[in-house]
């Protein structure tokens, strides 16, 4: 009885089967009977244009289509490139972010001490004239049962050098039981990009419609503001183009100024644009060095392989090696 | 070197009805606009490619390959062709004239293409190139670049039951309607076609 049912049901199954292919083969008989063949000519003579058309972008075609799809399939070419993709941003962001820690100066400081009874020491070192620039703070304080002055003389703003010139002037001035120079520095964290723009940063001036002396005010004073004190001088040609010179050249050391940075003048409605830039260089770098090395070293940092020897000025003094560009480039558009 | 249009255009005629007719079911609910697309790059691919082609025998599976593979990557297209000019403006080619039709579809056709786009693209495929391209199972499964027959061939067993499943559905729900209490006046299959094209979904 079993076997009967389920070779009945087998057979409804295969009527059904029959009945749904002989559906299929239905629609798709009705598919087949379907005829483009008198669209043929038309499609005939649009492949005849197109493969001339063809021939002549091919070359332009494929680029676009190739770079195009170079990026696309690069990207989005499968879910694990995808993946790899967004977590190569989030290390390249994270890692922008990520903490890093610098040491800053904050400047450096003088301590030295004196007997008590120094006769005139204190007024001899307000006549000093850096003495203004500093701030100096004086303790009593006993030791082994002698009185003795403690000074602090706090320079923010001088390099090592001075600092050395100065304890020396202090200590010419009399009386010093013991002078001594500590640098003030303190260790700072920020994130990686911050850091990488600390000691470099750049101005836009639009002088358009500004005078010489104007411009000069400008840029001086946006200069001060970064603490970088540099006099320039801006002169007006007859054709109406600006030349810019740094006035006070001979007394500058670009190594001691705090800040690298770059200067962009737009000039004339856009017309001209002048660019000033300073490279802080690490001043170990040209030690034992050739001239002809040096001028090497520095065509390659600029990029420009065009600069003659007398565009490099290499001054030396004993061990001290100056270097100076003597590099104009005007862009005028 | 200059593409010999009349060359591929000899071999392309044999096989152009067949070939159109591919074109057009694997685009099943896609608008005759969207399926002329895919056809037209599948013409500028070939074209393109036409000098590679060494054996002119074998014209018939590379052409419907290549449309195969123009129909795979215009579904990945579609996010793409919101922002890019479309191939022809790329390639600097006029547009390919009209072809497909435009005018109302029987029901017939209307629940066939419905079906079919209710299974996966390459399923699809597998289909109509056996059903309509007339290709071996070994061909398919080089047409549609697979490595085992096996999974060709339970690739067109599987759609083969979709497809089935669908169109029973389909003639079912259409059936019903025609029990509903709507009334239909003057010719019953001109109604019926009116009818059915507001219903048809919009691609």
């Amino acid at each position: 009885m079993k076997h009967s049912n389920s070779s009945q049901r087998s057979d409804q199954n295969g009527k059904l089967n029959k009945d749904n292919n002989r559906t299929l083969e239905h629609h798709f008989n009705q598919l087949k009977q379907e005829n483009y063949d008198s669209t043929f000519p038309d499609i005939e003579s649009w492949i005849y244009k197109t493969s001339v058309n063809l021939h002549t972008n091919k070359k332009l075609a494929q680029t676009n289509e190739r770079t195009l799809h170079k990026m696309k399939n690069f990207f989005f070419g499968s879910k694990l490139r995808l993946v790899y993709t967004i977590v190569a941003f989030a290390v390249i962001i994270g890692a922008c972010n990520m903490p890093v820690t610098q040491t800053e100066s904050a400047g450096k400081m003088i301590t030295l001490v004196i007997a008590k009874d120094n006769g005139d020491f204190q007024s001899k070192m307000n006549e000093l004239p850096w003495i203004k620039n500093a701030q100096v703070t004086a303790n009593e304080n006993t030791n082994n049962g002698e009185v003795q002055m403690l000074y602090r003389v706090i320079l923010p703003n001088a390099t090592k050098d001075e600092v050395i010139a100065y304890a020396n002037e202090l200590e010419k001035l009399g009386n010093v039981i013991t002078i001594r120079i500590t640098p003030m520095d303190y260790d700072i964290k920020r994130p990686l990009y911050s850091a990488a723009l600390h000691d470099f940063f750049s101005i836009d001036v639009d002088a358009t419609g500004k005078n010489d002396e104007e411009l000069k005010n400008e840029i001086e004073s946006k200069l001060r503001e970064q603490g970088v004190d540099m006099k320039f001088r801006f002169t007006t040609g007859p054709d109406g183009r600006r030349e810019i010179r740094l006035d006070n050249e001979g007394q500058i050391d670009v190594n001691k100024e705090p800040k690298s940075f770059e200067m962009n003048i737009e000039d004339n409605n856009g017309k001209e644009h002048i660019r000033f830039k300073t490279q802080k260089a690490d001043p170990k770098q040209f030690e034992g060095k050739s001239d002809p090395e040096i001028r090497e070293m520095v065509r390659k940092d600029l990029g420009k392989n065009d600069l003659k020897d007398s565009d490099i000025i290499i001054e030396r003094n004993g061990k001290d090696v100056k270097v100076k560009v003597d590099l104009e480039e005007k862009e005028v558009k | 070197m200059t593409i010999d249009s009349a060359k591929f255009s000899g071999l392309l005629q044999p096989h152009y009805n067949d070939a159109l007719k591919y074109s057009r079911a694997l685009c099943a609910t896609w608008s005759p606009d969207d399926a002329e697309d895919v056809l037209q790059q599948s013409f500028l691919l070939a074209l393109e490619n036409f000098g590679s082609l060494r054996d002119h025998s074998k014209f018939r599976s590379w052409f419907f390959k290549i449309i195969t593979t123009t129909f795979y990557s215009s579904i990945r297209k579609h996010f793409w062709k919101k922002f890019l000019p479309t191939d022809a403006e790329r390639s600097g080619v006029h547009s390919m004239p009209e072809i497909f039709d435009r005018s109302v579809q029987s029901e017939n056709r209307i629940v066939l293409d419905k079906a079919l786009s209710g299974i996966s693209a390459k399923e699809r495929s597998a289909l109509l190139l056996f059903e309509l391209g007339n290709f071996s199972i070994e061909e398919i499964t080089a047409i549609q670049g697979e490595k085992s027959i096996s999974a060709v061939k339970s690739r067109l067993s599987r759609a083969r039951a979709k497809l089935r499943k669908i169109i029973e559905k389909e003639e079912n729900s259409l059936s019903r309607m025609g029990e509903s209490s709507w009334e239909l006046n003057g010719d019953l299959e001109n109604e019926t076609l009116k009818l059915i094209t507001e219903i048809r979904p919009e691609r």
